[in-house]
């Protein structure tokens, strides 16, 4: 491994911290972004076809996933099992079965991804297909679900449209309310 | 065994059309010369019998002559003489005919015939003429002037049968003649045939001769390109032989240096795999960086264009390490390719391929060598 180069003060006189900064200052500048009028932020991610998003406040950190531990004569079949989150043992969620989605092959260059999501405390993750980035948007900028979709569960608040794409934005405190009182199982249609 | 053999019945019938034609040759010659013998035997034995038949006439003529000099009153003595000297002569010409012309019995008796009249009655007539004694001379007159006339008839017709048959002896001759002549044309002309068939018959074995010399020197020019071409196609084998050689040298150092790029490749492939995590991480890292910028409001907004800028970088990353695994995985096929080719095996399998090739050019020369040998002898 090359080692790591050393900035002096030697280069600041020379010319070569200042070229640094100068070089960042417009990079820096190219991607500027406009952030006025935002008031919140969220994760897109893919999930066997569909894009959703979460609130980027509620998002712990994104990770490798990791080897899932099963949980033994668990009666919650949204719970697929445990993970070691930083030494923590956290729950690792099926949000495809929660969301009652159907399956769909994944794409085999696709990075998988868990997303560890905490909510008064707890924790929670999941595994996504893909993970694409965080968008801004205003709250009231959301769309609304279509009148043929039932919302009566308050998993999804809305649709967000971001970076080309139709993301539909969760609820983190109905997925964790799901996750504890898991609903009753859907017939797919 | 030869490739080409020369045919012996050209020789042999060459052979028995020059002894045919010599033969022919002695025939023609000897007819020849039997039908000129023979046409002069002929022919002079013609001339004999008319000759010696016109002289037994002339004695029996000259004989009476000499008798009617007698009785005309000439000398005794030498009319005596006269006609002793043509007896003589004509007992000689019948003697002649007699032992000459033996085969014509016709013209001998009508000889015989003269002669026994000649002897018989004329003689005995004439006889008394000349023994008896002058005296008694005339009364021998008077009986023969009754007699004689006849006699004399008699012999006239005797000698004109001797000259017919004389006349047909001579035709028979002739004809004799003419007919050798006819034979010996006839042999002459057989003979000139058989010659002439004979020059065919040579003419056409010196073709055929000439024509498997010609053969013989088409495959003797054969021979020897088959000989050359074996020989330059030696010397190609021998130079292709050291041309493997050359090649499997610069082979084996071209595989060790396949092998050599070879490992380096997988060295690189490893680091293009570590590559490839670290651009993962850089891609979590450049996630978890904007979602704590997000989470920071509006203090982290520079921190998430670092995260931002950190992402592409990822991005550019793993787009970089995707063309570098394309790059290594385009070096890698030709090289498994080409490795199999330069092995050991192949240019031991090339070395025993040329030296079939050399024994086979071998064998060519050999057969070539035999087949050349063999046409000597047959020729």
């Amino acid at each position: 491994m090359p080692e790591p180069v050393q900035h002096t003060d030697a280069d600041a006189q020379s010319g070569t911290l200042a070229e640094y900064a100068r070089q960042f200052t417009s990079l820096l500048d190219r991607h500027k972004t406009d952030y006025s009028g935002t008031d919140s932020s969220a994760l897109l991610f893919a999930l066997h076809g569909e894009t959703f998003a979460l609130p980027a406040t509620t998002i712990v950190e994104v990770l490798l996933p990791p080897k899932i531990h099963s949980i033994p004569g668990c009666a919650n079949r949204l719970a697929t099992g445990l993970v070691n989150y930083r030494g923590e043992l956290t729950v690792c969620a099926s949000l495809d079965k929660l969301l009652n989605l159907r399956a769909l092959p994944r794409r085999p260059d696709a990075p998988a991804r868990l997303i560890i999501v905490v909510w008064q405390s707890s924790m929670m993750g999941f595994v996504a297909d893909e993970v694409f980035g965080v968008a801004r948007f205003r709250k009231d900028s959301l769309g609304s679900l279509p009148a043929s979709i039932n919302t009566a569960d308050g998993l999804v608040l809305g649709v967000l449209e971001a970076a080309g794409r139709l993301a539909s934005v969760l609820s983190v405190d109905a997925l964790f309310a799901a996750l504890h009182h898991p609903p009753p199982l859907k017939e797919s249609p | 065994m030869p490739l080409l053999t020369i045919e012996r019945p050209a020789w042999q019938r060459l052979k028995f059309a020059t002894a045919l034609g010599l033969l022919s040759m002695c025939f023609m010659v000897s007819v020849v010369f039997w039908t000129q013998r023979v046409r002069c035997q002929r022919t002079e034995t013609a001339g004999e019998i008319q000759v010696i038949s016109g002289r037994v006439v002339n004695s029996l003529l000259r004989s009476r002559m000499a008798t009617r000099d007698l009785l005309a009153g000439g000398d005794p003595i030498t009319a005596a003489m006269s006609r002793e000297e043509a007896q003589d002569e004509f007992q000689r010409e019948i003697d002649l005919l007699q032992l000459r012309f033996v085969h014509h019995s016709s013209l001998l008796d009508a000889a015989l015939k003269l002669r026994d009249f000649v002897k018989g009655p004329l003689n005995s007539l004439q006889a008394r003429y000349f023994g008896a004694n002058a005296p008694s001379l005339i009364e021998s007159v008077a009986y023969d002037n009754l007699h004689y006339p006849e006699l004399k008839a008699q012999q006239d017709e005797l000698m004109q049968e001797l000259a017919r048959e004389a006349g047909k002896a001579a035709r028979a001759e002739n004809q004799q003649r003419k007919t050798a002549e006819l034979l010996g044309t006839a042999g002459f002309i057989a003979g000139l045939g058989i010659l002439l068939a004979t020059f065919l018959i040579a003419r056409g074995a010196i073709s055929r001769m000439k024509l498997q010399s010609d053969n013989r020197e088409a495959f003797s020019t054969l021979v020897g390109d088959i000989r050359k071409l074996a020989v330059e196609g030696q010397a190609v084998v021998e130079q292709l032989r050291a041309s493997a050689r050359s090649v499997e040298a610069s082979s084996a150092q071209a595989l060790d240096m396949l092998s050599t790029i070879g490992s380096k490749a997988e060295r690189i492939t490893a680091a293009s795999g570590t590559l490839s995590k670290i651009a993962e991480q850089n891609n979590l890292l450049s996630l978890n960086a904007a979602i704590e910028a997000e989470k920071a409001g509006e203090h982290g907004l520079a921190f998430a264009v670092v995260a931002m800028e950190i992402r592409r970088l990822s991005d550019q990353t793993s787009e970089l390490n995707g063309e570098i695994r394309q790059t290594l995985e385009d070096i890698r096929k030709p090289l498994e390719a080409s490795s199999p080719g330069l092995d050991k095996t192949s240019f031991t399998a090339l070395h025993e391929h040329l030296s079939t090739a050399a024994a086979n050019f071998t064998a060519i020369l050999a057969a070539a060598s035999r087949s050349e040998t063999a046409d000597r002898d047959n020729a």
